[in-house]
């Protein structure tokens, strides 16, 4: 037999991370975000469909968003230094904005991404099983715009990829990838919290 | 042990294959494109740089181009069914097949290969530093505004370079821009490049 070697260029990361002491941060942040939602109900229209979609948090006083972020910090530091090899330079990582989606039975988000940052995430706070997963889309055009008969799904040949995360995880991805959430198929809440991560330097 | 887990998705593959029976065919490749040559000393300008890139090869009536053809297409099957297409040899073809001579002081700029679905390269002969195959990153969004490198790893890089052997043959996504360095050795470079299209209905 002839030798073979794959290589796979080019991958886009998703990073899966489990929140230590996460039953703890998701108590506080349910406060804070139930807080906000009673202040304004309505909340903004974004990709959510059904959905409440908060205000930003406040990212400058103390309080349990800075809580949170103290929990992840280093290992956000670590994946910006080790895995894309990025200039970590301290208060040049910032994260840019922060809100929180409830989507209650029925609720979805429709793709789309993140603009004008680096990174994105999604922390989930409350995850029943069916509540909507979250799907990412190949972003090469030029491979997904025309292509031949598949015959299975490999990693070469799908065009999105489905990841089922449970509460407590963090995901962090490249803010170009395009998602979307389906839809809550349970009589409960999932709540998630979302950031971008920007770098100046 | 890393506390988090990285999915990389949606990758770009390059398959690596070393032939069997190499010798014998490099020989009798060498012979049949420095005949070409012969006859056809201009040869044609494609990202050719100080190179000879050759007329195309009668794959259709040549008693030995057509040979190639058939060795090559079991690659192309392993390649195809890799990525999870249908195979079918009635439809996946072979539809065009070349030789470049990159002599000392020549290299390929960067170009990728319209109205294929995957293209390759095979090393017929190949000194040392006579040229390095480079692809680079399909995803502009990625490379158009990103931090500043201090570490190149699979997920920041670019460009990925790599330094076949003789008898090698490199099966890639024909979108894949790609370029050859210059050949910096005293002999010639001689690879046979060639692309294959898939016809559904």
């Amino acid at each position: 037999m002839s030798e073979k070697k794959i290589y796979n260029l080019f991958p886009d990361p998703i990073f899966r991370y489990k929140l230590e002491n996460y039953e703890q941060i998701n108590e506080e942040l349910l406060g804070y975000i139930l807080d906000l939602q009673k202040k304004d109900s309505v909340g903004n229209n974004r990709s959510n469909r059904g959905g409440w979609h908060s205000p930003n948090f406040d990212l400058v006083n103390a309080g349990p968003p800075i809580n949170f972020i103290n929990n992840f910090k280093d290992f956000l530091k670590q994946i910006i230094t080790n895995e894309f090899g990025w200039e970590y330079i301290p208060n040049k990582q910032r994260i840019v904005a922060m809100w929180a989606i409830i989507n209650k039975k029925n609720s979805y988000n429709v793709k789309h991404n993140h603009q004008n940052c680096y990174l994105s995430s999604a922390y989930y706070l409350k995850k029943p099983k069916n509540s909507g997963d979250i799907t990412f889309f190949d972003p090469k055009e030029v491979k997904t715009y025309r292509f031949p008969e598949a015959k299975k799904n490999t990693d070469y040949s799908v065009e999105q990829i489905t990841i089922k995360p449970e509460e407590g995880d963090l995901l962090i991805f490249p803010s170009y990838l395009y998602h979307e959430v389906g839809k809550n198929l349970t009589n409960e809440e999932r709540i998630v919290v979302s950031f971008n991560i920007d770098i100046g330097y | 042990m890393k506390n988090y887990q990285l999915y990389k998705i949606f990758p770009s593959p390059v398959f690596h294959y070393s032939l069997e029976n190499k010798q014998e065919l490099n020989i009798e490749l060498k012979d049949y494109i420095l005949n070409l040559k012969k006859k056809n000393e201009k040869g044609l300008k494609k990202s050719n740089q100080g190179g000879w890139h050759s007329p195309m090869f009668d794959i259709l009536n040549d008693h030995l181009a057509k040979k190639f053809t058939i060795i090559f297409e079991n690659y192309v099957k392993k390649s195809v069914e890799e990525i999870g297409w249908n195979y079918d040899s009635d439809r996946v073809k072979i539809e065009a097949m070349w030789s470049i001579i990159n002599k000392k002081g020549s290299f390929n700029i960067q170009h990728n290969h319209p109205n294929a679905y995957l293209s390759a390269a095979y090393y017929v002969k190949f000194p040392e530093k006579s040229g390095n195959i480079k692809f680079f990153d399909p995803r502009e969004q990625k490379n158009i505004r990103y931090p500043k490198i201090t570490k190149y790893t699979e997920i920041s890089a670019p460009i990925v370079e790599i330094t076949p052997k003789e008898g090698d043959l490199l099966i890639f996504p024909a979108y894949l821009y790609h370029a050859v360095s210059e050949n910096l050795a005293e002999e010639d470079r001689i690879i046979v490049s060639f692309n294959v299209d898939i016809k559904y209905r």
